[in-house]
This record gives C-alpha cells, sequence and structure tokens, in this order.
C-alpha cells in the first residue's frame, strides 16, 4: 500500500577520517618552511615560490604559487590568502583561496570566503563565511581575489576596507 | 577585529544531555524542491561543521555558514540584532536556511527579530529547516551542533553551555514566530527534536 521512496539526494560514500594537521608543541616548524616568526608584523604584498609557516602578523596579500601557506596557532593575518594548500591554526580575516586544500584546525578561525577544491574544517573551528569547492582547478592569481570577493555582491571588507558592491 | 577560536571545553554531560540521532526528515522534500536551481545558496545559522559542510555541497550548494550563536553569545556589545549589524546579505540571497536549535538561546524579542530578517534573506519559494527542543522542563541549554552523519541521520551533540535557560518555545509558538512562512513539514522525533519545514512563498519584505 505504501511504497518507500527512494531519497532524492545523491546517495555518497562516506569519506575516511581525515588526520588533521596538529603538529606537536616542540615540533620545529622553521625546518620545514620558510618562516615568520611570533614577533613579526608585516604590511604589504608577501610572494614567493616555497612553503610558508606565519606565526607573526601579517596584513595585505599572501600569494603563494604552487605552495603550502600554514597559519601557524599564533598567527594573525589580515589579508587575502593564495597558496596551493592552506593550513589554518591561528587566525585568519580575509578571502582564502587553494589551489587544493583548505583546512582549518580546532584552534583555527577564519572569517571570509573560501574557494577549493576541497575544505576540511575540524571540529571546534570556528569559521564565518562562504565556501566554493571548485571542482577543477583554475590559475592562480591576483586577479582572483575580484571573483571570490564577489558574495552575493558584496565583499567581506578588510582592513577598513569599505564594502564595494560588484555588479 | 579578529574574533579568536574558542576551544571547546570538556563538558561533563547529564544523562539528559547526551549525544543524541535523529532522521532528518524534511531533506527529502527541500532537495526535490531546490534539485531545479543552479548552484542554490544555503545559509547555515550553526557553527562550521565539515560534515554538513561536505553533504550539502556535494548536493550542489554554495554555503554560507554563519556561526550566529556562538556571536550572539559572544557580542560584547550587545547582541547582533540590536546592534542594527544582522546577517549583512543583500535581501533575497538564499534558497535555503539551516536554523537549527538558534532561537531559543536568544532573547524573546531577538529572536523575533532574527525571524523577520531571516524571512527578508530568503528567495521567493526558499525553505527554512527549523530545530526546536521540545523538552518542557528546565533544562540547561548547550550551544548545539547537528551533524549529518548518514544521508538521513544526524546527530546532536552539546559543544558549549550557555549560561541562561533555554526558553522553550510550544508547537503553536513556534507556529505564530514563523507566521510569515507557510509550514510545508513538522515531525516531532523520539529525542523530543521538533523539526520544521518553512516555505517563503510572498515577496512581502519586513
Amino acid at each position: 500500500m505504501f511504497e518507500k521512496k527512494e531519497p532524492i539526494f545523491k546517495r555518497t560514500a562516506p569519506e575516511p577520517p581525515h588526520q588533521f594537521s596538529t603538529p606537536s608543541p616542540d615540533q620545529n616548524l622553521s625546518n620545514k618552511s620558510v618562516f615568520i616568526g611570533q614577533s613579526i608584523h608585516i604590511k604589504g604584498e608577501l610572494t614567493g615560490n616555497e612553503d610558508l609557516t606565519v606565526e607573526g602578523k601579517v596584513e595585505g596579500n599572501i600569494e603563494l604559487k604552487d605552495h603550502n601557506l600554514t597559519i601557524g596557532g599564533n598567527g594573525r593575518i589580515e589579508a587575502e590568502v593564495f597558496a596551493k594548500n592552506i593550513t589554518i591554526m591561528g587566525d585568519v580575516h580575509g578571502n582564502v583561496y587553494a589551489e587544493d586544500k583548505v583546512e582549518i584546525t580546532k584552534t583555527g578561525s577564519l572569517r571570509g570566503n573560501i574557494v577549493a577544491p576541497r575544505v576540511v574544517i575540524e571540529d571546534g573551528a570556528r569559521f564565518k563565511g562562504s565556501i566554493e569547492m571548485e571542482s577543477e582547478k583554475k590559475p592562480m592569481s591576483t586577479e582572483s581575489k575580484g571573483k571570490i570577493g564577489k558574495v552575493l555582491g558584496e565583499p567581506i571588507p578588510i582592513m577598513g576596507e569599505k564594502a564595494v558592491a560588484h555588479s | 577585529m579578529i574574533w579568536s577560536a574558542r576551544p571547546e571545553s570538556q563538558i561533563h554531560l547529564p544523562e539528559s544531555e547526551s549525544v543524541t540521532k535523529s532522521p532528518l526528515r524534511t531533506l527529502d522534500f527541500f532537495f526535490e524542491n531546490t534539485s531545479h536551481l543552479t548552484r542554490p545558496a544555503l545559509l547555515d545559522m550553526g557553527s562550521a561543521c565539515n560534515s554538513n559542510i561536505r553533504f550539502f555541497g556535494q548536493q550542489g550548494f554554495k554555503i554560507y555558514v554563519e556561526d550566529f550563536l556562538n556571536d550572539y553569545l559572544d557580542s560584547g556589545n550587545g547582541p547582533p540584532c540590536r546592534s542594527g549589524f544582522l546577517l549583512n546579505y543583500p535581501l533575497s540571497s538564499f534558497d535555503g536556511i539551516l536554523c537549527w536549535d538558534v532561537l531559543e538561546a536568544m532573547e524573546p524579542e531577538d529572536a523575533k527579530i532574527l525571524i523577520q530578517r531571516l524571512f527578508a534573506l530568503l528567495k521567493d519559494g526558499g525553505f527554512i529547516i527549523a530545530l526546536f527542543d521540545a523538552r518542557e522542563e528546565p533544562h540547561a541549554k548547550y550551544v548545539m551542533r547537528h551533524k549529518i552523519i548518514e544521508q538521513e541521520m544526524f546527530i546532536h551533540e552539546p559543544i558549549r553551555e550557555i549560561p541562561s535557560a533555554a526558553r522553550h518555545y510550544k508547537n503553536r509558538e513556534i507556529i505564530q514566530l514563523f507566521g510569515q512562512f507557510e509550514v510545508v513539514k513538522s515531525y516531532y522525533h523520539k529525542n523530543r527534536l521538533r523539526e520544521y519545514l518553512f516555505q517563503k512563498l510572498s515577496s512581502t519584505i519586513s
């Protein structure tokens, strides 16, 4: 008499458990990539061709083509961020664009929009913004800033800049 | 100003607050009525939950995470509802809104303001999926994480205790609160959770 309807939504295979990047306090992050220490405060554009770990404060833009960016537990970022893989263990205020993956650990917080094929957010992480998981890799450039800024017509302003509506 | 992550405390729960499971019954109808949309926008009023983001992302939604309740409780300048800054999105932005266990922790007047704002942010024909705790007896209130673990089931985890007792809404009060919406579906679960699907039918903006 009653037919059980198949659910309308797509059935997906469960994802294997993700191992989050939570280095031990003794781990020397400076051995693995360029390291910006806790007392360093940078204003402006940061670009490079190697991996970067930030434990200090950066305001502006960070662009690492084909390389990884790690915001350490003490890192404070107010910037647009572009990298291959982005791991957030500290605080980020700005839009984030990754060619491969964005990961926010339980000590991390992000206020901004994410554009990346893969996004992983650990329980306990704070996040406010939109997530767009692109299926195709796109060339990374600062022109992408306009794209990820188009959040329903208004970007999230950073560093006191006024929100400008995009057409 | 950068807001920092608040590490989740180790919560020792009484039995009444243990993690529970329930089926999510409104999702079928919601997906059936949004499957024709290209890149529908979904606003999640709760805190970021990886499994939910992945689940709705795989269904084709662009997800906006608001983490409203944590901000509401953390706000040092008065609740966001009263400060004039409330969900800073253009009108008629979203095809769906998840309002899971948010309203009971708010002042009643703030809850009404929030509902009016959600109405304005929803597109015509858009849906709100709302969850309420149906327990009538006084109980401690927690910010809850409602995590979708399988296609038709989700679990409810308390993650942060709220200092004040929860406001309890009866069914008719919930219907009245969402008076601008049409009630499409409503369920009462064994774990005493009420689940509603509301739809905005009018373009009247309050």
